[in-house]
């Protein structure tokens, strides 16, 4: 499974809806129940997930889910 | 749909039942140092409350619960809840402030009555919270022990709530106060928030009583966010009957004002030697640090606080050596005959004032906008704007007659319209509406509205609160290097929206826009 589909299936479980689409241009804002709370369960969920550490302050810096998925790819690269 | 309230009593009865003793809770000292100001609701006596309202369920037993604390529940606040009891076997709940959901709960039913009695024997517990610190907490990491719950506040707790009738056993009920009692007193202790509870009981949980034995082991956890996932087990002898997975925030360190980072943004000079400034909240946040930046400037500074004298003596001895220098003038700033005595001390003593800062804020917590909660907005609105416009009535003729400096502290919300934040956005665009009228009238003062992004203060000390929050120093250095430039304004009031380490608009314009981009609707939120 590629890492858009790996995250996919996180963004299922953490938003409990087993039909969510998401692209790469997916921003919080059109996800309904991402809030700040929901950003913090999303980004465990997904180093719990993709076996990595969030560092710095890259848990706001990025714009939409493609540069998420872009760092997970270089992140599994290293 | 009903409403649900806690008081004092309801958290002294529970902490005596769970022997959760953990500090947020039940020192009205220690939590006002937290971003809550104010003891919490445990989560759990939140869940027992909730149970006690659903229909009885004489011919069901637990099975299974999961709970989510969202938000901080609060002391005298009525809550709206809503349960969803059509199905046979399940009942879920709500619970929310306003249009806020603070709190969800599902319970799960099997057939068959739950056995009701059960022996309860005294356990020793710890009786101080473990107090482990980001750095402590590693994958794997475990605690066991045996746990009950003391039994007379125990029952009492059954039954003001008529759990017994409820479909729950004692056993059950237990193992719910250990869950508390794990995360607020053993793992990891005094700085954890209670987020999520999992837990299910199997065939013949009720075996052991309310007196188990418990293994609870470090799954995973992240520093950097500050979440622990906790997988355990409870049990009598070597059986496990219940199995719980427990997700709990763990709060930092409250961050401490630093004139060491003031001074990396602003080089420390005498550019405001003989000068006099009375900061309003000057013992914490971004007031602590203005205080600093003008020491660090040679100025005399008066720093107003009204409670803590601790922080406020920390500030002092903070910038000793600089400079300039800090004293101490502690009084509430809303009070109008207070500030009638202290503006004739500072005539009397300090001969004039050159700058007036207004910095303090009422505890703020996030508030829905609707009939249920209008009239706290309306007295937050009171305070919050008390804190400037009584300041700002005794000392803005002194301060003109100097030509000096009125300065208040807005927020980036004003322009941002955050969706939790009507009573905090009010009262700073009520307070920008004041000085506006002031700079009107006082066309020699200078006015100014700094309007600083989230920072990183006590207040804003929680996981998702810390994400993208700006350091208070570097706002403080922005702000007073603007006040030492002898510049004249083009304007009557000068508005600071960026407030860039070093001068970088374009740094300021891009850190907004990524913040607000990927977490959206950023706010300060809280599980219990």
């Amino acid at each position: 499974m590629n890492v858009f589909a790996r995250l996919e299936e996180v963004f299922r479980t953490v938003f409990n809806d087993d039909s969510l689409v998401i692209t790469p241009a997916t921003t919080a804002a059109e996800i309904p129940g991402w809030d700040s709370l929901e950003h913090v369960n999303l980004m465990f969920s997904i180093e719990q997930a993709f076996g990595i550490q969030f560092a710095g302050n890259e848990l706001a810096e990025f714009l939409n889910v493609g540069e998420l998925v872009s760092y997970l790819e270089r992140a599994g690269s290293r | 749909m009903s409403k649900l309230a806690f008081a004092p009593e309801d958290l002294e009865l529970f902490s005596g039942a769970s022997r959760d003793r953990n500090p947020l809770h039940v020192s009205a000292l220690y939590a006002h140092t937290t971003p809550f100001g104010e003891p919490v609701v445990f989560g759990i006596l939140a869940a027992l409350a909730v149970l006690g309202r659903t229909r009885d369920r004489h011919r069901n037993s637990l099975r299974s619960v999961d709970l989510e604390f969202r938000h901080a529940l609060h002391l005298g606040i009525d809550y709206r809840l809503e349960l969803d009891e059509g199905a046979a076997d399940e009942t879920t709940a709500r619970i929310f402030d306003d249009r806020q959901l603070m709190m969800k709960a599902r319970f799960v039913f099997a057939d068959g009555a739950a056995p009701h009695k059960a022996q309860i024997s005294e356990i020793e517990t710890r009786s101080h919270a473990a107090d482990l610190r980001p750095g402590d907490l590693e994958v794997g990491q475990s605690v066991d022990g045996m746990y009950g719950p003391s039994a007379a506040p125990f029952k009492k707790l059954i039954d003001s709530y008529r759990l017994l009738a409820k479909g729950v056993t004692q056993h059950q009920i237990a193992a719910l106060l250990w869950s508390s009692y794990l995360v607020g007193m053993e793992l990891p202790g005094k700085r954890a928030l209670f987020w999520r509870l999992s837990m299910e009981f199997n065939e013949g949980s009720d075996e052991c009583g309310t007196t188990f034995s418990y293994d609870a082991r470090v799954r995973a956890y992240s520093e950097r966010m500050g979440v622990v996932e906790i997988e355990a087990h409870l049990g009598c002898a070597t059986n496990p009957l219940t199995r719980a997975r427990i997700r709990s925030f763990l709060r930092r360190d409250p961050p401490v004002p630093s004139a060491a980072a003031v001074s990396e943004h602003l080089q420390p000079s005498e550019r405001l030697r003989n000068k006099v400034a009375l900061v309003i909240g000057g013992s914490r946040g971004l007031g602590a640090s203005i205080c600093q930046a003008l020491a660090l400037q040679g100025c005399t500074v008066l720093l107003n606080y009204r409670r803590s004298d601790e922080d406020a003596e920390s500030i002092q001895s903070s910038v000793a050596g600089v400079s300039g220098r800090i004293e101490l003038f502690r009084g509430d700033a809303t009070d109008v005959g207070w500030c009638e005595r202290a503006r004739a001390e500072v005539l009397a003593t300090a001969g004039g004032l050159d700058f007036l800062i207004c910095s303090a804020t009422p505890p703020i917590r996030p508030l829905g906008f609707g009939l249920e909660s209008v009239k706290r907005l309306q007295d937050f609105v009171a305070v919050s704007t008390a804190m400037v416009t009584v300041p700002m009535a005794a000392f803005l003729d002194a301060v003109a007659s100097r030509a000096g400096w009125c300065v208040a502290i807005s927020s980036s919300y004003v322009k941002t319209l955050e969706a939790e934040w009507p009573h905090y956005i009010m009262a700073k665009c009520a307070v920008e509406g004041l000085v506006h009228w002031a700079a009107a009238r006082h066309p020699n003062t200078k006015f100014l509205l700094a309007r600083p992004p989230r920072l990183m203060t006590a207040q804003t000390n929680t996981p998702a609160g810390r994400i993208g929050a700006v350091m208070p120093e570097v706002v403080a250095a922005a702000i007073i290097r603007r006040m030492c430039e002898q510049v004249s304004l083009d304007r009557a009031v000068e508005y600071m929206d960026c407030f860039p380490a070093e001068d970088d608009p374009a740094h300021c314009e891009s850190a907004v826009a990524l913040v607000s981009s990927m977490t959206g609707n950023v706010r300060q939120e809280f599980a219990s």
